[in-house]
């Protein structure tokens, strides 16, 4: 019996194993798979674009493969600027195959991780609020000594210039940025009667108001998916607070603090008066909900006037204008964030060299005017800002702010902190004093880890 | 397979030669069967050995995205720290840690409960029912089983949807409350309720289909004795029908508390890959701590406890496959 026992708990480990590996493997053709964590080789784009063993790093000529990951953005968004860059690399390089991977906000970076352990793109695209982490922990390759050679690296917008700055060392190039701005229905506005966009939050709210009486009941006047909180932020911001500041080396998170939540106070009037968007969605629909007739406004980045009238996506016929979001007083408009993303290269990168070419190629002048007149985009540098011309977005890229430069920053987003605590507080399920303190003392706990 | 075992047994030994074999039928008979099972050990040994002996190498040591650059290329990042059980007793101080386990072990309770009952209720009306209709509910189970998993979890999102989902639409139909726009998400109750659903009408074939096959080795001579006897449906089954069903009963639940409790796909799909903390699952509390926050260490610990608890379940499954085993 006790020879039994001792049987059965050995193949038990095995059975209990067995039984982890084939729940989790089901769903690994959309989730990454959540086996132990050195396989590297849950990245197939990574292990399959191995470059060529045989080539090395030479300043021209050469032959092998370039692999670039870029988002989805320039793929669905700008497709033509990226065969451009790499037209105008093989100009130099023709002996070099370019090969551009798109990638997803959603897992890119649980991809790169695992990139990074094994071989590594030679180019990545990182969200401008995602940087700090990997110039930190020593991943990406430091270009300060080649910065001139990029061009417009003197004019470099500086929220995107100091995300690829650490310790006075650069670790990237800007690739673009983006504003928020108010995009509404023209024609809803006209049928409430209003002729003149808000000046103030308190507008803002009447002409929602104006336009409930005139919308469809399923319409939202403001749509605000509830874990927007890029958008949350501007509104804590806007009203003098912060998310955290750094006293004397060690973080503080600042949500709990009065200014702090008299603006998310506001955020929440807003959203139960005009919003019908659930607490718990994030803002990756609120364009295509706009297209469908669910949104007489949005809070939303330029690029979205183009997807809210997409031919294919969006709906074409819906007469779309934007203005700045109007903050507490008039004339100054709340702060929009300013994202973005950069192209840096990981240290682990053996061709360095071809990789600056390249990234010159996409987001120098040339490329870079291209990219804004094609995708209204705010340019990676301050001289091309012009090309936008009068757009509300440029306007209000003039006000923004920015996430904190913690190391562990990256931290904070990827568990979704601030998107759950603003689930929490737009659905009632916390109050906004509870809620941010539960969020401080998480930050606080990321921030100043090891 | 207790019956086809004793018959076998005898006649079994009585083919058993005495005299010693040739050498060369002996080296077959030893080297044979450890040929046989050689291709199926060195796939264990890759897939789940070296698997299995990082994990335990990791949950000691400080790793993370430093560590992970350092892996393949020594003159970049840190190199992995020893740290003892450190991260053990991280893990048994964090408060959030009691909670995920407290929420995953009543998850677990709930969810077995239900498919056990569920299922084992259809497998008895599968016995029940005529041919046709049987044939009918039989070839709709297997084409649940059928699904795949993530196929099955869309469908259920869709039908759960705030906006569009054809639940709202129809409990508000029938008047049973207001649900045009109701986020079935927002409250963590609702949510794990739509988790179940998706969860149990996952296993429920499984479990329905084998207990009708059990059902079906219970004798009818021995039901239509106890009759006789003038016993009762209720004694029958409690009397009859339930310890001869008892084998399967216990390792169909081991198997759905092994397979419930590492529930994961599903949460994570329903929460369209960035499930809030009050949706964590002790699976995916380990891979938030792994992938997200990048601290390896940590969330190998986090496995490792995990497999430990289903170790410890898995030994009433073994017991009784072994116990079949030997027929006695």
């Amino acid at each position: 019996m006790k020879a039994r026992y001792l049987t059965a708990a050995t193949l038990a480990a095995v059975i209990a194993v067995a039984g982890c590996s084939s729940s989790k493997s089901t769903g690994s053709s959309t989730t990454p798979t959540a086996s132990a964590p050195a396989a590297g080789a849950s990245t197939p784009a990574a292990a399959a674009s191995t470059p060529a063993a045989a080539s090395t790093p030479v300043a021209a000529g050469g032959s092998g493969t370039l692999t670039v990951w870029l988002q989805t953005d320039a793929q669905t968004g700008w497709p033509k600027e990226v065969a451009a860059a790499q037209t105008a690399f093989n100009a130099k390089y023709p002996n070099v195959k370019v090969d551009v991977q798109y990638q997803t906000w959603a897992d890119h970076l649980t991809k790169l991780d695992a990139a990074l352990a094994a071989s590594p793109p030679d180019v990545v695209e990182l969200g401008n609020t995602e940087t700090t982490k990997y110039m930190a922990d020593g991943a990406l390759a430091d270009i300060s000594a080649d910065k001139s050679k990029f061009d417009n690296s003197g004019t470099w917008l500086k929220g995107l210039a100091d995300s690829v700055t650490y310790n006075g060392k650069t670790f990237g190039v800007p690739y673009y940025a983006g504003a928020r701005g108010v995009i509404y229905s023209t024609a809803a506005f006209t049928q409430a009667g209003i002729t003149a966009p808000p000046t103030t939050l308190a507008e803002l709210q009447a002409d929602g108001d104006k336009l409930k009486a005139v919308i469809p009941s399923t319409q939202s006047a403001l749509y605000w998916p509830g874990k927007e909180w890029y958008g949350a932020m501007s509104f804590v911001y806007g009203y003098g607070g912060d998310i955290a500041s750094n006293a004397s080396g060690k973080w503080v998170a600042d949500l709990e603090q009065p200014n702090a939540v008299a603006g998310l106070t506001e955020l929440k009037t807003l959203y139960s008066d005009l919003s019908k968007a659930p607490a718990d969605i994030d803002e990756s629909k609120q364009d295509s909900a706009m297209a469908q007739g669910q949104a007489a406004m949005i809070y939303g980045n330029g690029w979205e006037e183009g997807s809210v009238n997409d031919p294919k996506t969006g709906n074409p016929a819906l007469k779309i204008d934007a203005f700045p979001m109007p903050g507490k007083d008039a004339g100054s408009p709340l702060p929009t964030f300013l994202g973005g993303s950069d192209l840096v290269i990981p240290a682990a990168s053996s061709h360095v060299a071809w990789a600056e070419e390249w990234i010159n190629d996409f987001t120098g002048t040339t490329g870079m005017t291209a990219l804004v007149n094609d995708a209204k985009v705010i340019p990676n540098t301050t001289s091309l800002i012009s090309l936008l011309g009068n757009s509300p977005f440029a306007a209000a890229a003039a006000q923004s702010w920015f996430v904190p430069t913690a190391p562990n920053w990256a931290d904070v987003e990827s568990q979704n902190v601030l998107q759950n605590m603003l689930s929490s507080i737009l659905s009632g399920k916390q109050s906004i004093p509870d809620a941010t303190k539960a969020a401080d003392s998480q930050i606080n706990t990321i921030l100043n880890g090891s | 397979m207790a019956a086809v075992g004793t018959e076998l047994q005898p006649s079994r030994r009585q083919l058993t030669p005495r005299r010693r074999l040739p050498l060369r039928q002996r080296a077959a008979k030893v080297g044979g069967p450890y040929l046989l099972i050689l291709p199926s050990v060195v796939i264990i040994l890759a897939v789940l050995a070296y698997p299995i002996y990082k994990l335990f190498e990791l949950s000691f040591q400080t790793y993370q995205l430093p560590q992970l650059i350092h892996e393949s290329h020594h003159k970049l990042g840190k190199a992995p720290v020893w740290v003892g059980f450190a991260n053990f007793t991280k893990v048994f101080e964090d408060s959030q840690f009691w909670t995920v386990l407290w929420r995953t072990i009543m998850f677990t309770a709930v969810n077995v409960g239900a498919t056990m009952v569920l299922g084992t209720a259809i497998g008895v009306l599968l016995t029940k029912m005529s041919k046709p209709l049987r044939v009918v509910l039989s070839v709709v189970l297997i084409l649940v089983w059928a699904t795949p998993q993530v196929v099955g979890i869309t469908i259920w999102n869709w039908l759960f949807d705030q906006q569009f989902g054809v639940i709202n639409y129809t409990l508000t139909k029938l008047h049973l409350g207001h649900f045009v726009g109701h986020d079935w998400y927002t409250s963590s109750w609702q949510g794990f309720l739509v988790v179940t659903c998706v969860v149990v009408w996952g296993a429920i074939p499984f479990v329905a289909i084998t207990m009708q096959a059990a059902l079906t080795q219970v004798p009818d001579e021995i039901l239509e004795a106890a009759a006789v006897d003038g016993a009762s449906g209720l004694q029958a089954f409690r009397r009859i029908t339930y310890p001869m069903l008892r084998p399967i009963l216990v390792i169909l639940t081991s198997l759905s508390v092994i397979w419930d409790f590492q529930v994961f796909t599903q949460i994570y799909i329903l929460r369209d890959n960035r499930p809030e903390p009050w949706y964590y699952l002790m699976s995916i509390f380990s891979f938030i701590e792994s992938f997200k926050v990048h601290n390896f260490g940590l969330g190998a610990a986090l496995s490792l406890i995990t497999m430990l608890i289903m170790v410890s379940v898995s030994v009433f499954y073994i017991r009784q496959i072994l116990r079949i085993g030997d027929a006695k």
